[in-house]
């Protein structure tokens, strides 16, 4: 029952013939077959050793010594560890200030047309009621 | 009963030297009480023997000490008393009581929150999540900058650029724009506060275990495989020691062939795993470390314009982040 949990890899289950149904009222096998079947997967395996150590170190502040914090554990971009905001506009400029200087020359030139079109589009043309 | 010993005292070994106990000797119940650390023993001439087969089991108890109580040093609340578990080891199959353990009843059993719990399990998923979908928009797109025709003379509609909206191969006004983070934070209080409801309900249903030490007479993984099936632990266990070093490298090695058994520092402890394993087992060590700290983030108050310096030192200085060492030199 748990062989898949005691480290024996899980072994590639062998399709079965026929996809099997139940019938709805008396809870059988029914012999009608189905004419719209749903591919068969594997069900995943939930300890992998990054899914077997989700969520570590985000009590770190607490339980920890104090150095180390939970916007360390965030991956991604730097100008979006720890910060977020539904206005396009304020994380370009975050962007600009931060990695401007690593970007090349096209990447640059679209942000700042992004940013000039947002800008006047922001305090000029639309209001905030609008979602932007 | 004591056939395991009268084989070793058969071997064709030279006397004097020390024999290796196989750890299957140990599932039987006349060694209810061996020590942790003594699994050699000498190896005798027959006949000649130092060990009294009759009272086996009165030497055996007089090698162990007294049972060990590991007591509460923090206060609590007059109407609550201190929990109570046995503390057990890791050195042999059957379960082995050398004492108990008492733990604050305000860190191992609060009231039941569910809904903190729910709370810090979905916050520790999305605040970490990045969504990386962006769809560019048409002044991203190269080759969109020219008139593609003039604009009346040709029989066709009019347009500026080959990369606007209605064009197939153009950008998007409204699309995702980028990265987008979720980030967001708990208050400590809270998620000291999910912490302390996980654990109290891990007790509740008889899935917290306290081990004296992260030790293991064998790097076998099968040892463990019985271990779990004589004590009833679920296909997935958690151990939890103070620091990375607390875990022996037998049981490094034990662990690395197992699934779903992990050892996490106190540092990485989390309502999550806590959620997801089935069984929770803690070194002692790492217990006074833990609820100290879950009580702080209980019970501190930040500067109030009221309070004065000396009441909020006073108040803070309860449950402080000093050590117990330093607050009880004597102990």
């Amino acid at each position: 029952m748990f062989r898949h949990l005691v480290g024996v890899s899980s072994p590639l289950l062998p399709a079965p013939r026929r996809q099997i149904t139940y019938d709805a009222t008396t809870g059988k096998e029914s012999t009608h077959r189905n004419l719209f079947p749903r591919k068969l997967t594997l069900p995943r395996d939930a300890f992998t050793p990054k899914r077997a150590r989700f969520g570590e170190f985000d009590y770190v502040d607490i339980l920890g010594t104090g150095e180390r914090r939970i916007v360390d554990n965030v991956k991604g971009p730097a100008w979006l560890r720890g910060f977020r905001s539904s206005n396009e506009f304020r994380t370009l400029l975050r962007r600009r200030n931060m990695s401007s200087g690593t970007m090349d020359w096209v990447q640059f030139n679209n942000m700042q047309k992004r940013v000039k079109y947002l800008y006047r589009k922001l305090n000029f043309k639309r209001s905030h009621k609008y979602g932007w | 009963m004591f056939q395991p010993l009268l084989n070793i005292i058969n071997y064709s070994r030279k006397v004097g030297t020390t024999v290796k106990l196989n750890y299957r000797l140990l599932i039987g119940k006349s060694i209810a009480r061996l020590s942790p650390h003594r699994f050699y023993t000498n190896v005798v001439e027959p006949g000649n023997s130092e060990i009294d087969l009759n009272n086996l089991t009165e030497q055996l108890h007089s090698v162990y000490e007294q049972p060990l109580i590991h007591r509460l040093k923090l206060d609590h609340p007059v109407h609550m008393e201190p929990r109570e578990v046995w503390l057990d080891s890791l050195s042999q199959v059957e379960p082995l009581r050398l004492g108990l353990v008492q733990l604050h009843p305000e860190v191992f059993s609060t009231a039941p929150r569910l809904d903190i719990l729910a709370k810090c399990a979905e916050w520790q998923r999305w605040y970490r999540y990045i969504n990386y979908d962006k769809v560019p928009s048409p002044g991203e797109i190269q080759k969109g900058g020219r008139k593609p025709w003039p604009q009346k003379g040709t029989g066709r509609a009019r347009h500026g650029s080959r990369r606007s909206v209605l064009w197939k191969g153009g950008g998007h006004r409204k699309g995702p724009r980028g990265p987008t983070s979720y980030f967001y934070e708990l208050s400590a209080e809270e998620r000291a506060l999910g912490l302390r409801v996980a654990l109290s309900l891990k007790l509740a249903q008889n899935d917290l275990f306290i081990v004296d030490s992260l030790d293991i007479p064998f790097a076998d993984r099968q040892l463990l495989i019985d271990l779990y099936s004589v004590r009833d632990w679920g296909p997935s266990v958690l151990y939890v020691g103070d620091t990375p070093e607390s875990l022996s490298p037998a049981m490094e090695e034990a662990l690395y062939s197992l699934k779903a058994s992990i050892f996490m520092p106190l540092s990485g402890l989390n309502v999550y795993s806590m959620l997801k394993y089935d069984t929770l087992v803690l070194s002692l060590d790492c217990i006074d470390n833990l609820q100290q700290r879950l009580l702080y983030y209980k019970y501190r108050i930040y500067r109030n314009s009221s309070i004065r310096d000396y009441e909020l030192e006073l108040i803070n200085s309860v449950f402080s982040l000093q050590t117990l060492a330093e607050k009880h030199p004597s102990d």
